[in-house]
C-alpha cells in the first residue's frame, strides 16, 4: 500500500491529522513545548543532576567526618604533649612505682627493710620467713591494652619487744613503700627468766606484678 | 472524535520530572545514611589523660623502703 502517493492520499485523508494545522492551535504548541521541557529537565536531573548532588552529599560527609577526626586526633596530640610534660617533671620519681609493685619478688630488699625497720623500732626480730605463692590476680586496666598480674610473696616474721616499740614496727610495716597486706597479727606473752615479754607474730603479704600486653 | 494527546503527554512529563526528584532525593538521603569506614581506629580515637597524682608519688617518696 503506498500512502505516500498523491493518488491514493485523498483515499486515506481521513486517517492523518493535518500537523502543521495543530501546531499552529496555540494551547496544543503550549503544552507541547511545556511537555518537552519538563522532559528535557528530567533527563538532565537523572543524567547530570543526581549524581552531583550525590557527590557533592558524599563530599560533604567526608568533610564532617574529617574535621571531626581532626579534632580528636588534635585533642589527643595536646593530652599526649601535656603527658610528656608530666612525665619530664616527674621522671625522677616514677621509679618509685618499681619499688611499691616491682616486676619480682625482691625478697632481700624487703628483708633488710624488715631488719632496719625492727632496729629502728627497737624490736628484736626472732623469726623470718618468706614463701612464694603461684596465685596470678589479673587485673585488666581500663584502657584494655595492659594486664597487670600480681602475685603475692608470703611474709611471716616474729618480733619480741616493748609493746609500744612493736606498735610502732606494725605502723612502720603498714606505711612502707612496697606494698604490704597485713593478714593476721597476734600479740603473745611468755616470761623469759624473771621478766614477761611480749611478741608479735605477723602474717602478710607483699606484692609484686606482671606486666603483659594484652592481645 | 478527535483525541488530544498533548494533555496526557504533559502530565506524563510532570510525574517523571517528580520521580526524578524523589529518586534524586532518596539517593542523597541514602548517601547521607551509608555509614563509611571509620578513619581512626579505636586505639587512636582513646583519650588519654596526662593527669599524674603527683601528692602520691611525694607520699611515696616520703615512705621508707
Amino acid at each position: 500500500m503506498d500512502i505516500n502517493s498523491k493518488n491514493e492520499f485523498p483515499r486515506y485523508r481521513r486517517y492523518f491529522t493535518d500537523l502543521g494545522r495543530l501546531s499552529q492551535r496555540l494551547p496544543i504548541r503550549s503544552f507541547g513545548w511545556l511537555s518537552f521541557t519538563i522532559l528535557v529537565i528530567t533527563f538532565f536531573a537523572l543524567a547530570a543532576i543526581k549524581p552531583t548532588l550525590v557527590t557533592i552529599a558524599q563530599l560533604n560527609k567526608e568533610i564532617e567526618d574529617k574535621t571531626e577526626a581532626n579534632q580528636k586526633l588534635q585533642q589527643k596530640i595536646s593530652s599526649i604533649v601535656a603527658a610528656q610534660k608530666t612525665y619530664t617533671k616527674n621522671i625522677n620519681l616514677l621509679p618509685l612505682l618499681d619499688e611499691v609493685l616491682p616486676e619480682k619478688n625482691e625478697f632481700p630488699q624487703v628483708a633488710i627493710f624488715l631488719e632496719e625497720l625492727a632496729s629502728s623500732s627497737g624490736v628484736e626480730l626472732r623469726s623470718l620467713g618468706f614463701e612464694k605463692v603461684f596465685t596470678k590476680k589479673t587485673v585488666s586496666a581500663e584502657n584494655k591494652d595492659v594486664n597487670l598480674s600480681s602475685m603475692p610473696l608470703n611474709i611471716s616474721l616474729g618480733v619480741a619487744g616493748e609493746y609500744s616499740n612493736l606498735k610502732e614496727f606494725l605502723k612502720g610495716l603498714e606505711s612502707s613503700r612496697r606494698v604490704i597486706k597485713v593478714e593476721s597479727t597476734s600479740f603473745s606473752q611468755s616470761k623469759k627468766a624473771e621478766d614477761w615479754e611480749l611478741s608479735l607474730q605477723f602474717t602478710g603479704n607483699a606484692f609484686f606484678a606482671e606486666i603483659m600486653e594484652a592481645k | 472524535m478527535k483525541k488530544n494527546h498533548t494533555q496526557e503527554i504533559l502530565l506524563i512529563a510532570i510525574l517523571a520530572l517528580t520521580s526524578a526528584f524523589l529518586y534524586i532525593y532518596l539517593s542523597i538521603f541514602q548517601t547521607l545514611q551509608k555509614t563509611p569506614q571509620p578513619i581512626l581506629n579505636s586505639q587512636e580515637i582513646r583519650v588519654l589523660d596526662p593527669k599524674l597524682d603527683e601528692k602520691l608519688l611525694e607520699e611515696l617518696e616520703q615512705r621508707r623502703m
